[in-house]
């Protein structure tokens, strides 16, 4: 290594504790847009480039520097987000957050004739700007640049593979293998904004449904998980556990009702006009069955599951679909137990109690 | 009622035994909250325990509260007949981790 090469890695060695610092700052500020913003991002991360790696470097084109202030790698820092949509709201933060270098950023995506793909990722050279830091003991922490690499998942996956095979540029890749991460880099650009399309169309749809279920109207809506969030969210079954624990004056925690849409869809219900049709119908009879759980016993605390197991269980009692179908649903809402045997045959003794167990009886 | 516990590590076991109920329940609240400290896996070994009011369901669910907030986790443990009875008619199972 010649002595102009020494200078900068001497340069280098002095400065670690300034990286060290210029890192810390670029990564508390990419974490910050996470935060703030709620990007949704796969990894952030930064690295100081390492002293074996920079005397790489200079070995290969160290004329190319004047001093370390010219190498501006030195301090790295990516983010890689599940969208390429997000790389550009991350890009606006990082353009309104540090002083770029406009003349060395590049945007790779752009770079590209209509009839090209390749590596797609957006390079900002950056500053510190004294706004964000400024200390006498470190002025260098704004003197340094440094860069961050923005790109989406599918992007880093073609380019940690591309890297994977050893070449540094296209002019080095036998034309055979470089067709072929070309092809591979135009499927991924597909799939990107396919991926931002069902993300936006996803979005639309649970917007929708929401409106729709908050209307009442619940004719054509499909029962799924949104459309389910969307009518507890309206109430769903409150009424009911309210009027429950009005039995013995009891208190409602709130838990998750999300294991009742597969007892749901298990009983044939497709539609939210089909369950909440349900809910009506068998509203009274849930409520009697409740008083026959309740009457007498010191329990003055239910959750907001009570309600829709009941109405469950009086709808499969009341269409003679048996013992055996009870337990089948507390092995959905519980999980397989043991004591569901006994659990489901107790419950079917409530609803005979009732009058609603009419068919032959099946053993669980 | 009788509280027995056991410590390894950072796993806490409290056999409660008898009735848990309005009188009893503060004694295994006060009992498990100064124990539960560093602890990463809380289990309610219900065995011996014949019988449960809302008070006992109320120190459960605080219990089951603390531990979920501190990322650790609370098992309730062979619950009788009774006991599990009161636990799927209140809807406690639908959130609890119970082992037979």
């Amino acid at each position: 290594m010649d002595l102009h090469a020494e200078m900068i890695l001497d340069e280098y060695r002095e400065n670690l504790e300034t990286f060290e610092i210029i890192k810390r700052i670029v990564l508390e500020q990419l974490n910050s847009y996470v935060k703030n913003f709620g990007s949704i991002v796969n990894s952030v991360e930064a690295r100081i480039k390492t002293e074996k790696s920079l005397s790489g470097k200079l070995e290969l084109k160290g004329d190319k520097y004047q001093s370390l202030e010219d190498i501006t790698d030195i301090v790295g820092a990516r983010v890689v987000t599940f969208y390429n949509d997000e790389v550009d709201k991350f890009a606006a933060q990082v353009e309104r957050s540090f002083a770029v270098d406009w003349e060395n950023s590049i945007d790779k995506r752009k770079m590209y004739n209509v009839d090209q793909f390749g590596y797609m990722s957006l390079h900002y050279i950056c500053r510190i700007p004294e706004e964000m830091y400024k200390d006498e003991k470190h002025p260098n922490v704004n003197k340094y640049r440094f860069e961050i690499q923005l790109r989406s998942n599918l992007q880093h996956t073609w380019a940690t593979i591309y890297h994977d095979t050893g070449y540094k540029n296209d002019v080095e890749v036998p034309r055979e293998y470089l067709r072929n991460l070309n092809r591979l880099a135009g499927l991924l650009e597909l799939a990107d904004d396919k991926f931002v399309e069902i993300r936006t169309s996803l979005d639309d749809y649970r917007r929708r449904v929401k409106q729709i279920v908050k209307s009442g109207d619940f004719s054509q809506v499909e029962l799924n998980i949104d459309s389910f969030n969307a009518y507890l969210e309206n109430g769903g079954f409150d009424a009911l556990n309210k009027k429950i624990a009005t039995i013995n004056n009891m208190e409602i925690e709130e838990i998750s009702l999300r294991n009742f849409l597969t007892v749901f869809k298990s009983l044939g219900f497709q539609t939210l006009k089909q369950l909440d049709d349900f809910k009506k119908k068998y509203f009274d009879l849930a409520y009697e069955f409740s008083i026959r759980q309740f009457s007498g016993k010191d329990i003055d605390i239910i959750s907001n599951a009570t309600g829709p197991l009941n109405l469950c269980i009086v709808y499969v009692l009341n269409n003679d679909m048996g013992e055996i179908v009870v337990k089948r649903i507390l092995d959905r809402i519980y999980g397989e137990r043991k004591s569901n045997v006994n659990q489901a045959k107790r419950l079917t003794n409530i609803g005979k109690s009732m009058g609603l167990v009419k068919g032959i009886e099946e053993e669980a | 009622m009788e509280i027995v516990k056991s410590k390894q590590k950072d796993e806490l076991v409290i056999q409660v035994k008898g009735r848990l109920d309005t009188n009893t329940a503060p004694e295994l609240e006060k009992s498990s909250t100064e124990s539960i400290e560093g602890i990463k896996k809380l289990t309610l070994d219900l065995k011996e325990l014949d019988y449960i009011s809302s008070a006992g369901l109320r120190v459960i669910l605080t219990l089951h509260k603390d531990m979920s907030g501190k990322g650790a986790a609370l098992v309730v443990a062979h619950p009788k007949d009774e006991v599990m009875e009161v636990f799927d008619m209140t809807g406690f199972s639908s959130f609890l981790t119970i082992e037979e």
